[in-house]
């Protein structure tokens, strides 16, 4: 049940990454989804882990998502923003570049804003 | 794995180039601007840069998403809802990191080299939800993010009345000004100074970092290679290997004895003090909407009332 849970939460993501993109406000929110192929070839990303394949982006700004089952996040070499929900409560994580957040249980992914460096 | 340190490096490289073009006119032949004095910098706190005035503080940003959190709260509420108050992680992290893991000048982290590595570990375990999708009820999901947590689709209404787009976070942020900021550089109009690696010092100092990283057995072109190599990348609480301590602390070590990071400093004030005098307007607008922001929140947390 789990991995059909986790590929369906995959599908999802898709869907919501390109379906509810929402740029905030502001002349630097030109940050997007990389293709996955992309993804699995570069490691400076924005990435997020829910199950296989990750999903990444790049460039600055923010954008509302819906990425569930996220059990990791390497920052890449960019900083900036992600907040998300569990438990239906809110969290917000500030990262730093080339870090590694997470890595036990799983979040939902509901906002990115990278501002790089 | 040097191919992808590699392209690690040509990617910065192009992000430096290309940002050179969008900004200003700075083209990348452009003669680099000139050098102050150059400090000696052999621990992180003596890191400090011209742009450093123009950041949002945690404290500021703190203030910004509790007012967030109240309108938040207020558009769950006419859905039969509770909102709760966003539990934040690594402010004061992303702060202290701005002098440790530079995209200029990489890893300066002295505190923490010997015994962590690069210290590539945020918060070990993201908040966690007790069901698979790790995000309390569907009604909960769809409230704050605006989407249907099974069809991935927008959902614009729920319990029979419209939904803002982007769901109750989105108003909550809408609120205040728009997108939540960052105590980064990066956060400054057009993603603030940008360093050309191709810069001459940066080259000559970065050449004699990795002359000394060399002698004590470590190849790397610059700096930023070595913090973003991949070997450094664990998974499942592992802790850093013997390998990557030993690369940090050499890292660190050939930085204070070449004074790596007070060349940089001094490249990357040149740059500062150039962007700020060509983008005064824009610092202004970025000042005002900050300043903007927080009115709003001191307004929004006079006019709610305290929760014992």
């Amino acid at each position: 049940m789990a991995l059909r849970k986790r590929i369906t939460a995959l599908a999802l993501t898709g869907a919501a990454v390109l379906g509810l993109g929402v740029a905030a406000a502001g002349p630097a929110a030109a940050i997007y989804r990389v293709d996955t192929s992309t993804c699995n070839a570069h490691d400076d990303y924005f990435t997020l882990w829910n199950y296989p394949p990750k999903v990444c982006f790049a460039d600055n700004g923010a954008v509302n998502v819906a990425i569930y089952e996220v059990y990791r996040v390497d920052s890449g070499n960019n900083s900036g923003y992600f907040s998300g929900t569990a438990s239906g409560s809110t969290f917000g994580v500030y990262f730093s570049a080339f870090k590694q957040y997470g890595g036990q249980g799983t979040s939902t992914v509901s906002y990115i804003n990278i501002t790089g460096r | 794995m040097s191919t992808r340190v590699r392209g690690l490096a040509l990617g910065v490289i192009a992000v430096s180039l290309a940002a050179c073009g969008s900004s200003g006119g700075h083209r990348a032949e452009a003669a680099p601007p000139a050098l102050g004095a150059v400090p000696i910098v052999t621990e992180p706190g003596q890191v400090s840069l011209p742009t450093d005035a123009y950041l949002v503080t945690p404290a500021q940003i703190t203030d910004i998403i509790r007012a967030q959190d109240l309108v938040t709260a207020q558009c769950m509420a006419e859905y039969g809802l509770t909102g709760r108050p966003t539990v934040l992680f690594g402010l004061d992290e992303v702060v202290s990191d701005r002098a440790t893991r530079s995209l200029v000048y990489g890893y300066f982290d002295l505190a923490n080299a010997g015994a962590k590595g690069y210290a590539t570990e945020g918060i070990q375990q993201l908040p966690s939800g007790g069901d698979a999708a790790g995000g309390g009820s569907d009604q909960d999901q769809i409230a704050l993010s605006g989407a249907d947590p099974r069809t991935g689709q927008a959902v614009t209404a729920l319990a029979g009345k419209p939904l803002p787009a982007g769901g109750c976070q989105q108003k909550g942020r809408d609120a205040l000004g728009g997108s939540t900021p960052a105590p980064s550089v990066g956060d400054l109009p057009d993603g603030g100074p940008k360093v050309p690696v191709t810069d001459p010092r940066l080259v000559e100092a970065f050449a004699t970092w990795s002359a000394c990283m060399k002698e004590k057995g470590f190849d790397y072109k610059e700096p930023v290679n070595a913090i973003g190599d991949q070997a450094w990348r664990r998974s499942g609480g592992a802790g850093p290997s013997q390998q990557e301590i030993a690369t940090a602390t050499a890292d660190v070590a050939c930085k204070v004895a070449n004074n790596t990071v007070g060349v940089a400093v001094a490249v990357q004030t040149a740059y500062a003090n150039q962007y700020i005098e060509s983008h005064t307007a824009k610092l202004t607008a970025y000042r005002q909407r900050i300043d903007d922001m927080l009115r709003k929140a001191a307004e929004l947390a006079a006019a709610t009332p305290a929760k014992s």
